[in-house]
């Protein structure tokens, strides 16, 4: 089960490698050499892993096994010269757009990228011609040689130069990256910045394992083919560390896309206590009337616009119900629990409709009193906002005073005892029109 | 509909109406009205040469916008008319009635036209609410919308551009003094 770990981190890197082929990096030759590398390294890790191995001997052409192994070490080769460019790639990006065809800036990063890939393709060379001369077979999973020192030290020789082009490839970007988080600082993207870093010296020790395969060539003439147990768990953990780092400058935008999911979420439940008096006695506010569930909404943002539509729909609609005496009761109301200041606006409109609602829900509305205006607004227009935001909050605190403001409580029972004064009222002319039949 | 629709950024309805107009080649003439008792609060009138938009403005701005949207997902929707004629009437008495063409109100959603056309502003509105939230300043910058931005943002922080490459250890910058975060 373990031999299977290297697979889930190499395709960790494989899939990185498509994913970043995407991405909109200012500097096209740093989001290169990260796409090499991470594709190469994925690539590596692959084909090293002991079942791919054990998979080509099963092939009944057990000779192409080593090939395979050695296929595999050049990818890694690969990978660490990629990440090594990364650097310079990086510092030319720094120098901005002026960093373009024959600037100075541009010449010597030029000459290190070249430099870089003259160093490879020495690395690849020797290996390839230490590994000739060492001659090995694949014994079980141990690449083996003869009992010949020069084959011993060959072999050690083609592990111990891909281990330290590999570290002096690592080191380079290692400081790049040191470098890039100390001038950035504390914050999310120092801390991105670290965590890569981690990665690298993550992927330092992994590659510092191997000189155990050097020790063991040289004296035993034996090292292990496919990678081992302890490569995978030094190679999850820099893919942790790079993941890590790359999500640290996503938490801000996750974090503010929860908090503004709990705080729409908040609104629509502060809306609650209105809303549903509201639609109780006008169901036909209601654009989907089967949503009865007190379940929370799965878009709160979109469910909590369509409640703010909803009220103001209603508040229309009440206008044709606003009784003229809700003023008097609201003042008789007032003197008895004085609203504060700050609230006495919404203790008004909260009033204004808690009357008219009574009224509505009988189906009557009110005669012409006394100082009853045309169409008194139900709804505060200075007060209302553009914003989705300040909408929700202006009729939030309406909400709260509605449902808790004891005057308006008071103006709501004496609407009710006219209601109800109404009704009866209603009723006996009826069984008084009634009588003669 | 409402996720292809190209919105005015930050979002004007009269903006997105203007649009619509020049599309369909016929003007749209906006009226705002009083809002009437057992009258919808917003009415689409067509006649043979223009089309009118009428709304309560006496409402929320918020509302108001809703309204105007909503008449204006009437006509993205191509609805034809099904409303009587007497409210506009009311309100257009220099209209005559043998030049309309359609009438549209918004009272309830038990019409199926009603419910589409609420169900279109709102996600219109929705949609416009959610990128004037993100353009607003402040909001986003330095942070990543996705892991492509975060390799981008990463790698990108660093010393700001011109700034000659120091070697480790060779001092170090003020915390804060970066190059800006939302730079790629």
């Amino acid at each position: 089960m373990s031999e299977l770990a290297l697979y889930p981190v190499g395709l960790f890197f494989v899939l990185s490698s498509a994913h970043f082929s995407r991405s909109r990096i200012d500097s096209r030759a740093a989001a290169r050499f990260t796409c090499y590398g991470t594709a190469l390294l994925g690539a590596a890790l692959l084909v090293l892993a002991p079942p791919t191995v054990r998979a080509v001997q099963g092939t009944g052409v057990a000779l192409l096994a080593v090939p395979v192994i050695v296929l595999g070490d050049g990818l890694r080769d690969g990978a660490a010269a990629a990440m090594r460019l990364l650097a310079p790639a990086l510092r030319a990006a720094d120098a901005g757009p002026a960093a373009g065809h024959g600037s100075p800036v541009a010449e010597p990063v030029r000459r290190e990228v070249r430099g870089g890939l003259a160093l490879l393709a020495g690395v690849l060379g020797l290996r390839l011609a230490l590994i000739t001369a060492a001659a090995p077979g694949l014994a079980g999973e141990d690449l083996t040689v003869g009992p010949e020192v020069s084959a011993r030290l060959a072999l050690a020789g083609y592990t111990a130069v891909g281990m330290l082009h590999t570290a002096v490839c690592l080191t380079a970007l290692l400081r790049e990256l040191a470098r890039r988080a100390r001038a950035v600082g504390p914050g999310r993207l120092g801390t991105g910045l670290r965590l890569l870093t981690g990665a690298l010296v993550a992927g330092l020790l992994w590659n510092a394992w191997s000189m155990d395969d050097v020790l063991r060539a040289a004296v035993t003439g034996s090292q292990d083919g496919p990678e081992d147990l302890l490569c995978a768990v030094l190679g999850g953990l820099c893919a942790a560390l790079i993941a890590a780092g790359l999500a640290s400058t996503l938490w801000p935008a996750a974090a503010g896309a929860v908090r503004g999911w709990l705080l729409a979420h908040r609104r629509y439940r502060a809306l609650t206590p209105l809303w549903r008096d509201l639609h109780t006695v006008l169901p036909e506010i209601a654009l989907d009337p089967a949503r009865r569930l007190p379940l929370p909404p799965r878009d709160p943002r979109f469910a909590l616009y369509r409640r703010i539509i909803e009220i103001h729909d209603a508040r229309l609609i009440l206008r044709q119900h606003l009784d003229p005496r809700t003023a008097q009761w609201l003042e008789r109301a007032a003197r008895r629990f004085p609203p504060p200041s700050a609230h006495a606006a919404a203790t008004a409109e909260a009033a204004t409709l808690a009357a008219a609602l009574e009224l509505a829900a009988a189906g009557t509305r009110p005669g012409p009193g006394p100082a009853a205006p045309a169409a008194a607004p139900a709804v505060s227009v200075a007060d209302s906002t553009d914003t989705m935001d300040g909408e929700a909050d202006h009729l939030a605190h309406l909400a709260r005073v509605y449902a808790t403001c004891p005057a308006v409580a008071e103006v709501r029972t004496r609407a009710r005892a006219e209601r109800a004064r109404a009704e009866r009222a209603l009723a006996e002319r009826a069984r008084a029109g009634a009588a003669p039949l | 509909m409402a996720e292809q629709l190209e919105l005015p950024r930050p979002f004007d309805p009269v903006v997105l109406l203007e649009q619509l107009a020049v599309r369909r080649g016929r003007p749209i003439e906006l009226l705002p009205v009083p809002a009437r008792p057992h009258a919808p609060c917003g009415l689409l009138v067509s006649t043979l040469e223009a089309d009118y938009i009428l709304y309560a403005a006496d409402t929320g701005v918020l509302h108001q916008r809703h309204i105007l949207v909503h008449e204006i997902a009437h006509l993205l929707l191509d609805h034809a008319g099904s409303a009587p004629l007497a409210p506009a009437a009311a309100l257009l008495p220099s209209l005559s009635p043998a030049l309309v063409q359609r009438v549209l109100g918004r009272t309830g959603y038990d019409e199926p036209q009603e419910r589409e056309a609420e169900l279109l502003a709102s996600l219109i509105l929705s949609r416009a609410d959610r990128a004037d939230a993100a353009d607003r300043p402040g909001t986003g910058a330095g942070t990543a919308r996705g892991s492509l931005d975060a390799l981008g943002v990463l790698l990108a922080a660093g010393p700001p551009p011109g700034e000659p490459a120091r070697e480790p250890g060779s001092g170090t910058r003020e915390p804060g003094g970066g190059a800006p975060e939302g730079r790629p």
